[in-house]
């Protein structure tokens, strides 16, 4: 029984993999749950991650390769390239797809999309200016979705129409648009829910943070403001690699979302003694190591000018500092340099070493090298996570091996 | 440790590793010595990072509840330097000597188990000095979050061969061939033989361990055949037994081997001629399998590797198992072996199953020009039974591809239109096979689910030709069953044929009845919802090629009405097969009713045939008998598989026919006895001269010997001689 969480190296993006899992591929006792996707790089990175990605998914008992959850954090294109030329939109009787199995379409048997990051997004954008392609593809599918549950279809619950809806909907008058959807939407600051579990106690459970509400009378200026904080889905998931773990791994991800967004956080969850909603193990350091989720100014005005702009968010920082004992933080970025770039920043990820010892700030883009870089594979054990670099390095140099395939044992 | 080795150049071995510490990082170099005395030539010290568990809570100095440090030096030991040499990794003096996977040397010190077998495998099979140096970072984390006992995650040495005689490069071979006298009288251990092309000149050479010496000159090293190309298109790989110990026993065995079952070519000027390489060179490697897989001895096993490439310059040659082919064209097969598919009655096969037996099936076959496929497997593929499957080397992924897929792959790159029907490969399949309008395809099911198989062989509505085929004991024999036009004689009809064969033929008694208690069967795949058994590849190797021979033959020529009954059966001199291929006629099927008391009667062919014989002997007097056979209670089905008549004369009066049951007793008798009980006695049959059915004495004696069967069934057959049909009645006693 394995309980792991990859973070692929997708230069300036987010792809996260989390699985629970237990025999061959096609077994059925493998599930997953990504986080965002980018599929197609932009150039640079060495490393084919369309194969690291592919080659972890569990395949169904009929040769599909599949997620049980795929969660888009928000509609940007570093979170969701390639998912209209990888993944399968539409019913899942429409599945026919007879490539070999490297090129079969992904088929999602949950998603999990929230209306309200996507409204605003949208926001956001300048005059009849559109999602990307992906994005749109993604909102079509989940609208298909959306439509099977308002029409009360009898195949809403099946897989491949499966949908949870994260946060309330609300237009600038405050008005609930998916009221009728109550039954597949998760509330910030709601329940923890369990999003997968095998029969052995290996389990992912989710507690959900945002996307935020927006609250009270002055919504339509709160809502503006969270629009231009780049609202993402939040989530703290939780790790049981079995019954056997009485405290589970937790990962927080939280997207691209901005400095407001983890004051607010900080204001609604950080005295929560009991729930420990921010508390992880591993931290997806926020829009790429950007210093846009720890301070209200630019890095670049940081360091030409200094002052203001070099003042980081206390209640930020705090929101983003409760890491557990050993904890890494990640950035799922090009190579931080010492330059005014951003995202990655330096400055960023000075204050995040601050929080974690330097050997336990990573960046994917690094790691393990930036000439080569490779997924970061974590294991999940009862006393935190491994990282598990030796299995790869070990898969690498067999799969480079002249003699790989030629080992003979006493079965098959 | 010994003097600095800075002045010293390091040897090829030792380059090698260091090469390798430099790239990886989890790893560094931090000191290196020369030779301090016979147990090491070398040494390097090697620090590794050992990841814990983030929470994982450190002693006061740094070290976890077992004593592993975050930081770890381990001691390559250098026994030897040579290129084939591998390290023997040792953990510092202090290291916590009781845990477990962990040998401690009284002169070396802690030593890691690895692998079980020769640690020099590791550099060839998982990976070089790379995958080596990672597996001891594993072994370290796995021993720091105290994981080498566990029930699902523990710590398992990887299983390798003795790795003492293999060659793995071609550098070091050409190393060793250059220093290997010429002769062929040899002492010492053989290793292998290579064939170099020179323009068109063949030269072969014996290759030898370190130590070996030869004796005399060598009027064989002209020998130009070295690798032969098998009927099924797959180069043979040759059993060698532990007793070759001379380039002579080597030959015998090829030429035993290419006598039976493969056509004498020299292949290398083929290869040659095809790749427009300028040099090739096979070697044929003994290699040792670090456990037996069968009960028997013969564990040496030789396999054909091919050095392509510019071969007077090592470093830009490569190795490479030749069971992949890559060398040996579709083209090139054909012409050897002149197979042609043009007008083959039937040219699509439908695999159910494609691992170790469908798997290499397919591949033969397809290699042959087989010009459509479809392929269901279950199953995900497993690296290390690369050679068991022959699938192709899709480096890095292939350990998570279905089978079915891979075997689809390597089958189109011979021009086959092969589809993966994957998953459980059943739907698909289905839709494929259903609806018996197509008989051009022939459906072998290899499959060892007995899900799978339920699925679609159970259900009978499949179109085409279906043909079932397995290993039996540990390689030592396989059958290959294709069933009659409209699935008559059925596959339940040649197994109690072989039954009853095997009565008279001893050989293959020995595999029908015979259970080994040594026989393992091993659950493996998806849910562990199949079976298979240890056996050696090489012996799975030769059966499936005996198979796709036998196959190739059905499909070409037509597999007509009768149902076909192959066997192959280990030889008795070693490395040789013997096959044995018979057609097995209709069989009368008695369908369940009132009559037979609801069982189903199979009458086989040759009972029938024999039934028939008889009453035209006794002319106008009836002749009579006992029956012999199977009977299955589960299904409720009984097989008649034998008559038994009287040896003086089985022919009565005009009205009547004594079976004599006490004459027929001792050989009825024996007949159970030869067939370990699995035939069993069922009841009489008579002839009918004039026609008609039952008569009162044949019902009353029906009942009479229906109580005596001691709950059994009791099998009444009748020949009328006048239409020709045969009578069924069953009793069983309702008591």
């Amino acid at each position: 029984m394995t309980a792991k969480v990859t973070y692929f190296p997708v230069a300036n993006g987010d792809m996260t993999l989390i699985q629970i899992e237990e025999g061959t591929r096609n077994d059925p006792m493998r599930k997953s749950i990504l986080v965002d996707c980018k599929l197609d790089m932009d150039g640079g990175a060495n490393c084919d991650v369309v194969h690291e990605f592919r080659t972890r998914l569990p395949i169904d008992e009929k040769g599909r390769p599949f997620v049980d959850v795929f969660c888009l954090t928000h509609p940007d294109q570093d979170h969701i390239l390639g998912f209209k030329k990888h993944f399968h939109t539409g019913p899942i009787a429409d599945y026919k797809d007879e490539n070999a199995l490297a090129d079969r379409k992904i088929y999602i048997k949950e998603m999990w999309s929230s209306p309200i990051v996507f409204r605003r997004a949208k926001r956001q954008k300048e005059e009849g200016e559109s999602f990307c392609p992906d994005a749109q593809a993604w909102q079509k599918e989940a609208k298909r979705r959306v439509k099977l549950w308002r029409q009360n279809n009898a195949g809403k619950d099946e897989v491949g129409n499966q949908l949870k809806l994260f946060g309330k909907d609300c237009d600038n008058n405050g008005e609930n648009k998916n009221a009728d959807l109550e039954d597949i939407t998760v509330l910030s600051g709601g329940d923890a829910f369990c999003a997968m579990e095998l029969g052995n106690g290996s389990q992912v459970e989710i507690k959900t943070l945002g996307p935020l509400d927006h609250g009270g009378v002055d919504g339509d200026e709160e809502e503006a403001s969270l629009a231009k904080n780049r609202s993402s889905i939040i989530v703290q998931a939780l790790l049981y690699k079995d019954s056997g773990q009485a405290d589970p791994v937790k990962l927080l991800l939280g997207g691209d979302a901005a400095v407001t967004v983890w004051e607010k956080l900080w204001e609604t969850f950080g005295d929560d003694a009991d729930d420990r909603r921010l508390e992880y193990d591993i931290l997806l350091a926020p829009h790429h190591c950007s210093w846009r989720s720890l301070s209200h100014g630019s890095w670049s005005d940081c360091e030409e000018k200094g002052g203001e702009s070099c003042k980081v968010s206390e209640d930020a920082e705090s929101a983003l500092s409760q890491a557990r004992k050993g904890a890494y933080i990640l950035s799922s970025s090009w190579p931080v340099k010492g330059d005014d770039g951003d995202p990655p920043s330096i400055g960023a990820k000075r204050r995040y070493v601050k929080i974690v010892k330097s050997d336990r700030f990573l960046c994917t883009g690094e790691t393990p090298n930036e000439k080569n870089p490779r997924p970061i594979e974590f294991l999940v054990e009862h006393d935190g996570v491994v990282k598990n670099t030796k299995a790869a390095s070990a898969a690498a140099a067999v799969s480079v091996s002249e003699g790989a395939m030629s080992e003979t044992a006493g079965h098959g | 440790m010994g003097e600095p080795a800075q002045d010293k150049a390091r040897p090829p071995s030792v380059e090698l590793a260091c090469e390798a510490i430099a790239s990886l990082d989890f790893c560094r170099l931090i000191d290196e010595s020369k030779a301090d005395d016979k147990k090491r030539a070398w040494t390097l010290v090697v620090e590794f990072d050992v990841e814990f568990p983030s929470r994982t809570e450190l002693s006061a100095n740094g070290e976890t509840k077992d004593g592993i440090r975050p930081k770890e030096p381990v001691h390559l030991v250098f026994v030897d330097t040579d290129e084939l040499s591998v390290p023997i990794p040792v953990l510092r003096e202090d290291f916590n000597p009781n845990l477990p996977h962990l040998t401690v040397d009284p002169d070396l010190g802690p030593i890691p188990c690895l692998s079980m077998g020769s640690s020099k495998d590791l550099l060839v099979y998982r990976g070089g000095y790379f995958g080596f140096l990672a597996l001891i970072g594993m072994w370290l984390e796995t021993a720091a979050r105290s994981g080498l006992v566990d029930a699902d995650e523990g710590w398992e040495p990887i299983p390798v061969f003795e790795g003492d005689r293999i060659v793995f490069s071609s550098g070091s071979i050409i190393d060793r061939l250059e220093r290997a006298p010429k002769s062929d009288r040899v002492r010492g251990r053989f290793v292998g033989k290579a064939v170099i092309s020179e323009g068109k000149r063949l030269t072969s050479y014996l290759v030898l361990e370190e130590g070996s010496s030869l004796e005399e000159s060598a009027p064989s090293q002209t020998a130009p055949v070295v690798a032969t190309i098998s009927t099924p298109g797959s180069v043979s790989c040759w059993r060698a037994v532990s007793k070759i110990q001379s380039l002579q026993d080597l030959e015998r065995v090829i030429e035993r081997e290419c006598g039976k079952q493969a056509k004498i070519r020299p292949l290398f000027s083929e290869v040659k001629e095809q790749s427009g390489k300028p040099n090739h060179m096979v070697v044929l490697v003994a290699l040792r399998r670090p456990h037996k897989l069968s009960q028997f001895d013969l564990d040496v096993e030789v396999v054909p590797f091919v050095v392509s490439g510019d071969i007077d310059n090592p470093g830009t040659a490569r190795a490479s198992i030749m069971r992949q082919t890559e060398q040996v064209s579709r083209d090139l097969v054909e012409r050897l072996s002149r197979s042609t598919w043009v007008g083959a009655q039937i040219q699509r096969l439908a695999l159910i199953g494609a691992g170790s037996l469908g798997g290499k099936v397919g591949a033969g076959l397809s290699r042959l020009g087989l010009p459509a496929m479809l392929a269901a497997d279950v199953d995900v593929f497993n690296p290390h039974n690369g050679i068991r499957h022959e699938f192709p080397p899709v480096m890095g992924e292939s350990e998570l591809f279905l089978k079915s897929d891979l075997l689809a792959m390597f089958c189109r790159q011979f021009g086959t239109q092969a589809q993966s029907v994957s998953g459980d490969g059943g739907d698909a399949l289905e839709e494929n096979l259903k609806g018996g309008s197509d008989t051009k395809i022939m459906i072998l099911d290899t499959t060892a689910s007995p899900h799978l198989r339920e699925r679609l062989v159970r259900k009978g509505d499949l179109g085409g030709r279906y043909a079932n085929a397995a290993y039996h004991h540990h390689g030592d024999a396989a059958h290959l069953y294709v069933e009659g036009g409209s699935r008559n004689p059925r596959v339940d009809d040649l197994i109690a044929w072989s039954m009853d064969r095997a009565v008279d033929d001893e050989k293959l008694a020995s595999v029908v009845f015979s259970r080994d208690p040594m026989m393992e069967e091993i659950a493996v795949g998806m849910g562990c919802q199949s079976m298979t058994m240890p056996m050696d590849d090489l012996d799975a190797s030769a059966l499936a090629s005996g198979i796709s021979r036998n196959l190739e033959r059905l499909m070409k020529e037509g597999a007509g009405e009768d149902g076909t009954v192959a066997w192959g059966i280990k030889g008795d001199v070693p490395g040789s097969w013997e096959w044995q291929v018979h057609s097995v006629g209709t069989t009368d099927i008695k369908e369940r009713s009132d009559e037979t008391s609801g069982w189903e009667v199979r009458i086989l062919d040759p009972c029938c045939r024999e039934m028939a014989m008889w009453g035209d002997r006794g002319g106008e007097n009836e002749a009579c008998g006992a029956l012999v056979g199977r009977v299955d209670r589960l299904s409720k089905r009984i097989t008649v598989t034998r008559l038994v008549v009287h040896p003086d004369s089985p022919i009565g009066s005009r009205t009547r026919c004594n079976v004599d049951l006490p004459a027929l007793r001792d050989d009825v008798r024996q007949l159970q006895r030869r067939s370990r009980e699995a035939l069993t006695f069922l009841g009489t049959w008579h002839s009918h001269p004039q026609g008609g059915r039952e008569s009162p004495t044949d019902l009353s004696t029906l009942k009479r010997f229906a109580e005596r069967m001691g709950g059994s069934p009791f099998v009444m057959l009748i020949s009328n001689q006048v239409s020709g049909e045969i009578l069924c009645r069953v009793e069983t006693p309702t008591g």
